[in-house]
C-alpha cells in the first residue's frame, strides 16, 4: 500500500474531488483549523476518476484521525474503522445505525425558509424542482425537505415537476429542458445546488423565460456562480462545516465522546432571481 | 423577619441591571446608565468598567455632546458573542441541542438519536454537549485565539422537575427518578446548568415570542410519545408541568399516550381503509401525517375520519383547560402538526360543541413543529437565571418554527 502520511500528528482526508467547490471549501476550512493545531493534513482523493476509481492509499492505522468528505465510501468500510476506535468525522454523511460524529448542512431548515420564501413572499405554486445526486445524504435530504415543504404549503407534488440533476449541471438543463418541452404550467424552479440553479438560469433565459418576473429560481449554497448569475439561494457557509468538522474530530482525539449530528445553520441570501 | 440583600447580592443586582439596560437598548452611555438605573455614576463606571473586562460590554465610539456642551460621552454596546450558551431539550427519541450567542443567534444545532445509539442516557447527554463544547467559536480571523468560554447550559426534559436544584423528581424517558441532572453536568462541564420541565420551557419560548402581541394567557400542549401540558399565566411560566399520557379520557378507555401514537395512528388508519400508505409514510411519522393531510384536503374519507378522530381527542383533553382557565391561546406542538390548519378547525368545532361557542370566540388556537423549541426555552431560562436577559425577545426566541402572529 503507497503510503501518503508522514508525520505523527496527521489528519487523513477521504474525499472524491478535493478541487470540487464543495469538497476544496470543506478541505479550506479543515486546513484552518488543523494546521493552527500543528496536524497535518493528507488528502487521498480515492474517486476523482470515477469511472476508474482506486483502493484508499491512507495507511489509515498510522494516522491520528480521519474526516470523510460525503458518501465517497462504502458504510461498511467506515463501520470497520469505527470499531477499531480511530477518531472519525464525516462531512455531509451518515452511516446508518452507527453513531459516527457527523457535520452537516441544515437542509431541512434552509430549504424550509426558502420554500416559505417562494410560496408565501412570492406566491409561487408550481414549482419545478432539479433534484441533487440521491446517494449522498445532502440529496436525499433536500428533496425530502422540497417534498414535506410543499406539503405543508398544500401543494401539489406530481413527478414530471421533481427533475434529475444529480449535482451535475449538464444533467439538470438536460432535464430542465426536457421538462420544457412538456410546457407544463409552472412558475419556480429550485436547485438542489446553486451550480445548478445557475446552469437553470441560464437555460431558462436561452428557452426565452425573463427573471424573475416570469420564473423565480432559488438554489442551495453559494459561490462565485450564484453571486454572478443574482441567484437568490440558501446561504451555507462550507468553510465553517470544514472548520466544526475538525473541531470535533480534535474533541474526539483529546478524549471527548461525541455522538450524534451537527447541523450548520443557514440563511437566504436574496438577490436577483427571487 | 426583615431580610436584607447581602453586598454580594446587590453587587449581582446591580450588574445585571446594567448589562440588561444596554442589551434591551434602554441607555448606552454611562451618564444615560446612571439616569435610568438610578445608580450613582462611580458605581455605574465600577460596573461598566468590570462588564467591559469581562467582555460582555464594549466601548464604540462617541456621542453627541450635550446641549450645554463638554465632552462627547463614551457610547457603550452589548458584545452578544462575549459567551456561548447551550440549550439541550431530552425527548423520547432523542437529544436536540443548540448553540448559540448570548443574543440568540444559533451557530449550530446537534441531534443526536437514541435508534443510533446504546449508550446509557447521561452518557449520550454528555456526548452532546461534547459535540457543542467542541465547537465553541474560535474567531476565523483569530485561530489561534482560545475559544470563548461557555456561560451556562439550559436542559428540558419531559417529567416533573425540581428547578431550584436542577434535579429530574420523576421522568417517563427511560424511568428517571430522583436524577440530580444539573449538578452532574456542572461538575462536567463546569459552568452553571440549569434544568426544567420541556414543555414549560416551550411555552416559555413561545410567550416570549409573542410578548407585545396581548397573549398573556397561554396553554401548551406538547403531544410526542410523551404528553403534557403548560400554562402561562400574566406572562409568566406556571411550574407544575408533567405527564398527563397516562389519563383516560376516551369512551373506549385508551390512555391519550396510546391515542397519539403514530404506530396507533398507523394502525387505525388500516381499520379504516385498505389502501396501503406509501413506504415514507409507513416508516416515518412525519411523512404519515403529511399523507393524510394531503389526502384529507381532497376528501379523502379515511383520511377526514381520522383527522376528525384526532381533532376530536385533542378537544377531549383540552375542553377542561379552556373551562377552568380561559387561557387566550392554545398552542399545540408535536409532530402533529404536519396535519395542518384542517385539524385546528376540528378541534375548535368540536370544543365549540362541548363548551358552546361563546366560549370560544377570542381563543386563539395554533399548531406549531417542537423541533427545538424546548432547547431554545431552555437556552433562554439559562440566561436568564445567569444574566437577567430576556426582555428582548430575539434570537433565541427565532421564530422559524412559529407563527408570527398568534
Amino acid at each position: 500500500m503507497g503510503s501518503l502520511e508522514h508525520a505523527i500528528r496527521t489528519i487523513g482526508v477521504i474525499t472524491n474531488d478535493r478541487y470540487g467547490d464543495f469538497q476544496g471549501t470543506v478541505i479550506k476550512g479543515l486546513k484552518n483549523v488543523f494546521e493552527a493545531h500543528s496536524y497535518a493534513l493528507v488528502i487521498d482523493p480515492i474517486a476523482e476518476n470515477s469511472a476508474e476509481p482506486r483502493p484508499i492509499s491512507l495507511n489509515i492505522a498510522r494516522l491520528s484521525g480521519l474526516i470523510v468528505i460525503a458518501n465517497v465510501v462504502p458504510d461498511e468500510f467506515l463501520r470497520q474503522i469505527h470499531v477499531t476506535g480511530k477518531p472519525m468525522e464525516l462531512v455531509s454523511q451518515q452511516v446508518p445505525d452507527v453513531h459516527i460524529p457527523a457535520v452537516m448542512v441544515d437542509n431541512q431548515e434552509g430549504f424550509g425558509r426558502i420554500f416559505d420564501f417562494l410560496v408565501d413572499a412570492c406566491h409561487c405554486q408550481r414549482i419545478a424542482y432539479i433534484q441533487g445526486d440521491l446517494n449522498q445524504v445532502d440529496g436525499r435530504q433536500r428533496t425530502t425537505a422540497f417534498i414535506e415543504s410543499l406539503q405543508r404549503h398544500d401543494l401539489e407534488i406530481t413527478p414530471p415537476y421533481l427533475l434529475r440533476g444529480d449535482f451535475e449541471t449538464n444533467i439538470a438543463s438536460q432535464s430542465l429542458r426536457a421538462f420544457l418541452a412538456q410546457r407544463l404550467p409552472f412558475d419556480a424552479v429550485a436547485a438542489a445546488d446553486y451550480r445548478m440553479a445557475a446552469k437553470a438560469i441560464h437555460t431558462l433565459r436561452e428557452a426565452g423565460y425573463v427573471i424573475p418576473n416570469a420564473i423565480r429560481v432559488v438554489g442551495f449554497g453559494d459561490g462565485p456562480d450564484a453571486a454572478q448569475a443574482g441567484l437568490t439561494t440558501v446561504g451555507v457557509d462550507i468553510e465553517r462545516l470544514g472548520e466544526r468538522a475538525a473541531y470535533q474530530l480534535i474533541g474526539q482525539m483529546d478524549g471527548m465522546e461525541i455522538l450524534g449530528t451537527t447541523l450548520l445553520s443557514t440563511a437566504i441570501l436574496r438577490r436577483d432571481t427571487a | 423577619m426583615e431580610l436584607k440583600a447581602t453586598r454580594s447580592q446587590i453587587k449581582q443586582h446591580n450588574h445585571r441591571l446594567i448589562l440588561r439596560s444596554v442589551y434591551n437598548a434602554m441607555a448606552e452611555t454611562r451618564v444615560g446608565l446612571a439616569n435610568f438605573t438610578g445608580l450613582a455614576k462611580p458605581t455605574v463606571s465600577e460596573i461598566v468598567t468590570s462588564l467591559m473586562e469581562q467582555g460582555f460590554l464594549a466601548e464604540t465610539g462617541y456621542g453627541e455632546s450635550t446641549e450645554s456642551g463638554g465632552k462627547r460621552p463614551t457610547l457603550l454596546r452589548f458584545v452578544p458573542d462575549a459567551r456561548h450558551v447551550i440549550g439541550l431539550s431530552i425527548t423520547e427519541t432523542g437529544i436536540e441541542a443548540a448553540l448559540a450567542h448570548l443574543d440568540g443567534t444559533i451557530s449550530a444545532r446537534h441531534s443526536l438519536m437514541f435508534a443510533s445509539t446504546s449508550v446509557p442516557l447521561i452518557r449520550a447527554i454528555r456526548a452532546t454537549v461534547n459535540a457543542l463544547l467542541a465547537q465553541l467559536d474560535t474567531p476565523r480571523e483569530q485561530p489561534f485565539r482560545p475559544p470563548r468560554p461557555l456561560l451556562c447550559i439550559g436542559v428540558g426534559v419531559p417529567g416533573q422537575v425540581d428547578m431550584a436544584e436542577g434535579v429530574i423528581v420523576s421522568s417517563p424517558l427511560a424511568g428517571l427518578q430522583e436524577i440530580a441532572l444539573a449538578d452532574h453536568l456542572r461538575v462536567y462541564t463546569k459552568v452553571p446548568v440549569y434544568v426544567a420541565n420541556q414543555t414549560e420551557l416551550a411555552a416559555r419560548a413561545q410567550i416570549t415570542s409573542w410578548r407585545g402581541t396581548g397573549v398573556e394567557n397561554l396553554v401548551m400542549l406538547l403531544i410526542r410519545q410523551t404528553i403534557e401540558v403548560s400554562f402561562v399565566s400574566g406572562g409568566s411560566v406556571y411550574h407544575a408541568g408533567g405527564p398527563l399520557g397516562e389519563m383516560r379520557l376516551t369512551p373506549t378507555g385508551q390512555s391519550l399516550q396510546e391515542v397519539f401514537q403514530y404506530q396507533v395512528l398507523c394502525a387505525r388508519w388500516s381499520q379504516l381503509t385498505d389502501e396501503p400508505l406509501p413506504p415514507r409514510a409507513a416508516q416515518d411519522e412525519t411523512a404519515f401525517f403529511l399523507h393524510i393531510r394531503g389526502l384529507a384536503r381532497t376528501g379523502h374519507t379515511a383520511a377526514l375520519t381520522l383527522l376528525q378522530e384526532i381533532g376530536t381527542h385533542i378537544a377531549q383533553l383540552l375542553g377542561w383547560v379552556v373551562a377552568l382557565m380561559r387561557p387566550d391561546h392554545i398552542t399545540v406542538a408535536g409532530p402533529l402538526h404536519n396535519l395542518g390548519p384542517q385539524l385546528i378547525e376540528i378541534a375548535r368545532t368540536q370544543l365549540a360543541a362541548q363548551l358552546g361557542v361563546e366560549a370560544l370566540p377570542r381563543l386563539g388556537l395554533s399548531l406549531v413543529s417542537e423541533a427545538y423549541l424546548s432547547a431554545r426555552g431552555a437556552m433562554a431560562y439559562a440566561l436568564e437565571e445567569e444574566l437577567g436577559l430576556v426582555e428582548r425577545g430575539a434570537g433565541i426566541w427565532g421564530a422559524s418554527n412559529m407563527p408570527s402572529e398568534p
